[in-house]
């Protein structure tokens, strides 16, 4: 399995490629646009952008694995990803963690067996102001509750 | 020129040099782990921490350059940087510095090879404390195989990165990184790329502490049991100056040693491994071909063969000679001698040796595709000399005494024919190779790390061949054993008492060697002159 950007993103990398000094820099903006388009950062997708880059897959990876927004494995279609630094602990983070957990059955980390829903505990979000927080894929939900967590989780099941 | 003052010794040093290079060069010793001289320098270990006056903060000696500052501003009236080594604020900084990298550490030196050698057990017990507060679990992660017979412990690693920029800058083949971050970080190849480049050993030599580690040395000895002795690879004709740690008469292993006119600070992997090559079976007695394989006789008796041979097929004129790259200045040289009065040099060629392309990598670093390591000396030893071996088929099948490839002789047509043409073959060989098994007389003589004398690389540097290995049996040194055919067959001739006695008549007879004599080569040796191209 083998990995090439589709059409639009394509174009998209050929406009890029003129922006920047020269093309490892643009290692950030080519992972980005691979996980959004495949998911996750699977070993085809560091092989053919470190080839794209012009620098070894070692060296992708070095920055790859130090980033944590970059998935290694597949997510499912949700990821949720709930802040577990101080504020939002002690908001009552933990208290959405258990009921997430609770209700689909998971524990931090792991996946729906039907592939929509990931939960993960992640470090500060950077809107402790309306702690606790909930990252679902790319939108913030805040100042969560069990209640309101239910109510969100409801409308994408 | 900016005026350093550290500690208590003033240095005057280059604008722009670092304050540890400047340190290092004066012989004062800051300690450090990222900072590697080949390497580009990062700053990330936080060892090499100085106090600069009129700096608020300790900095790091590696990253801090000299300037020089305008005269009505320097320190004390005539300084440009006064820097403390040992001010108790850097003392201090070490001392928990050190107890941040010990952190998750095994603490297992009494298992580890580098024990003895690592620069965090040194620094350890110089400036580290006996304690350590860290009263939680330590962090344990399981030996790795990175390739090319390297192993990581993880456990021990101080991420000081220097092997990580070792395989971007020198090999440039990439295959180390830092994977992670933060706690769980850790030196990684990527998966299904494993270390895979001719130059990975070094890896494990600039590790500061145990953390890399050759497998082929792993678990082997303990190196304050081992005699370091300084030589030069042969292998090909880059000449690398190397240390051969060996004990009980055995290379435990191969190690480079610093020579910025040779190989800067790496080896390549031919060179580290080569001594494995002449650990088994060499030949110990000289061996006579007879009908039913080999027989051991004394020197006197070979001897005595080769002056009736001479004597039974065409004399002293029919007499060959190959000179070898493989073997140093010195055989070469009185083979040369003796030839001339022979036949004035008519009847001595080059044996073939092998010949690959060069490799050069983007640190600067090359491997000869030259084989012969000495082909450079060979030819200044025997001026004349030619590759063709045209001149030697001519006249009547006489005796060929050849110079043995070790193993790199490259049997070409033509020496093939030579082989054949030639009514008794004499090999003056340390190990059983292709050119012995065609040999009618074997005579033995030191393995590579255990010959002393002269090698010429192919920049004219010449170095000392020191031994590292007193050889087995009846074996006898190489230049000797030249010397004493020469006698027998000229008649005369002289017999020397050393190498450095033949290395002695090279510098009074040889064109572009006048310079070189064994004392003045030292460690890192002398360049030839140019007269000798
Ligand atoms: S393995 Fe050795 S050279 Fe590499 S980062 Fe760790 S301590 Fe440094
Ligand atoms: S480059 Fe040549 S001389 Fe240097 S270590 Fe390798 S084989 Fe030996
Ligand atoms: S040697 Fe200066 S920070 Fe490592």
């Amino acid at each position: 399995m083998s990995f090439a950007f589709d059409a639009p993103r394509t174009k998209r990398f050929k406009a890029l490629v003129r922006q920047y000094p020269d093309r490892r820099s643009l290692a950030l903006p080519l992972l980005h646009m691979a996980q959004d388009q495949e998911g996750h950062i699977s070993r085809d997708v560091l092989l053919a952008l470190a080839e794209m880059l012009k620098i070894s897959p070692a060296e992708l990876f070095d920055t790859v694995s130090f980033y944590s927004m970059f998935n290694l494995e597949p997510k499912g279609k949700y990821l949720l990803q709930v802040c577990q630094t101080l504020s939002c602990s002690l908001a009552g983070a933990d208290l959405v963690v258990d009921h997430i957990g609770a209700k689909f059955k998971l524990k931090p980390g792991e996946t729906t067996a039907d592939g929509r829903f990931t939960l993960l505990k992640v470090e500060c979000l950077g809107s402790c102001g309306t702690a606790p927080v909930v990252q679902i894929n790319d939108d913030y939900y805040e100042k969560m509750t069990v209640d309101k967590v239910g109510r969100v989780l409801e409308k994408l099941s | 020129m900016p005026l350093l003052k550290i500690d208590h010794q003033e240095l005057e040093v280059a604008a722009g040099s670092q304050v540890l290079e400047a340190a290092l060069a004066a012989g004062i010793e800051i300690p450090h782990y990222c900072y590697h001289p080949a390497l580009s320098v990062v700053g990330s270990c936080r060892m090499c921490i100085v106090e600069v006056e009129g700096m608020p903060k300790l900095q790091t000696a590696c990253s801090t350059p000299i300037g020089e500052l305008p005269a009505d501003r320097k320190v004390d009236g005539k300084y440009d940087m006064v820097v403390h080594t040992e001010s108790e604020k850097v003392v201090a900084a070490r001392k928990l510095m050190l107890e941040f990298l010990l952190l998750n550490h095994p603490l297992d030196c009494p298992v580890c090879d580098q024990a003895g050698e690592c620069f965090l057990q040194d620094y350890s017990f110089k400036y580290g404390s006996a304690h350590s507060r860290f009263i939680e679990e330590k962090r344990v992660r399981p030996a790795e195989d990175l390739g090319s017979g390297v192993a990581i412990n993880h456990d021990r690693c101080i991420m000081c990165t220097r092997c990580v920029r070792f395989t971007r800058e020198i090999t440039g083949t990439d295959e180390l990184f830092v994977m992670d971050r933060g706690y769980s970080n850790r030196i990684a190849v990527f998966d299904g790329l494993p270390l895979d480049n001719p130059l990975a050993g070094n890896v494990a030599d600039i590790c500061p502490v145990g953390a890399l580690l050759l497998k082929d040395y792993m678990h082997t000895t303990r190196v304050w049991h081992l005699s370091h002795t300084e030589s030069v690879c042969n292998e090909c004709a880059s000449g690398c100056s190397i240390t051969v740690d060996a004990r009980d008469n055995k290379i435990y292993r191969i190690i480079s040693r610093e020579n910025p006119q040779a190989n800067g600070y790496f080896i390549c992997d031919y060179g580290r491994y080569s001594f494995h090559k002449y650990a088994d079976s060499p030949l110990t007695r000289p061996l006579q071909r007879t009908k039913d394989g080999w027989e051991m006789i004394d020197w006197d008796t070979a001897y005595r063969q080769v002056l009736e041979q001479v004597q039974a097929t065409g004399g002293k004129g029919a007499v060959r000679a190959l000179a070898s790259p493989t073997f140093p200045n010195e055989p070469n040289f009185v083979l040369g001698q003796f030839m001339a009065r022979l036949s004035d040099r008519k009847n001595i060629a080059l044996l073939p040796t092998l010949k690959e392309d060069d490799q050069e990598f983007p640190g600067g670093f090359r491997i000869s595709g030259e084989k012969g390591g000495n082909l450079r000396g060979v030819q200044a030893m025997v001026p004349g000399l030619a590759a063709a071996m045209k001149s030697l088929m001519r006249g009547e099948p006489g005796v060929l005494i050849a110079l043995d490839g070790d193993g790199r002789a490259h049997l070409t047509g033509e020496l093939k024919r030579l082989l054949e043409l030639v009514a008794f073959k004499v090999v003056v060989a340390s190990m059983p190779s292709d050119l012995t098994a065609q040999a009618d007389l074997v005579l033995p003589v030191a393995t590579p790390y255990a010959r002393e004398g002269t090698m010429t690389n192919d920049k004219g540097l010449v170095q000392w061949l020191q031994p590292a290995l007193h050889p087995a049996g009846e074996v006898r040194p190489d230049w000797q054993v030249i010397a004493e055919l020469g006698q027998l067959l000229t008649g005369e001739g002289h017999l020397y008492t050393c190498a450095g006695d033949v290395t002695w008549k090279i510098n009074q007879t040889t064109p572009g060697y006048s310079q070189i004599t064994r004392f003045r080569l030292g460690r890192t040796g002398q360049l030839s002159g140019s007269e000798a191209a």
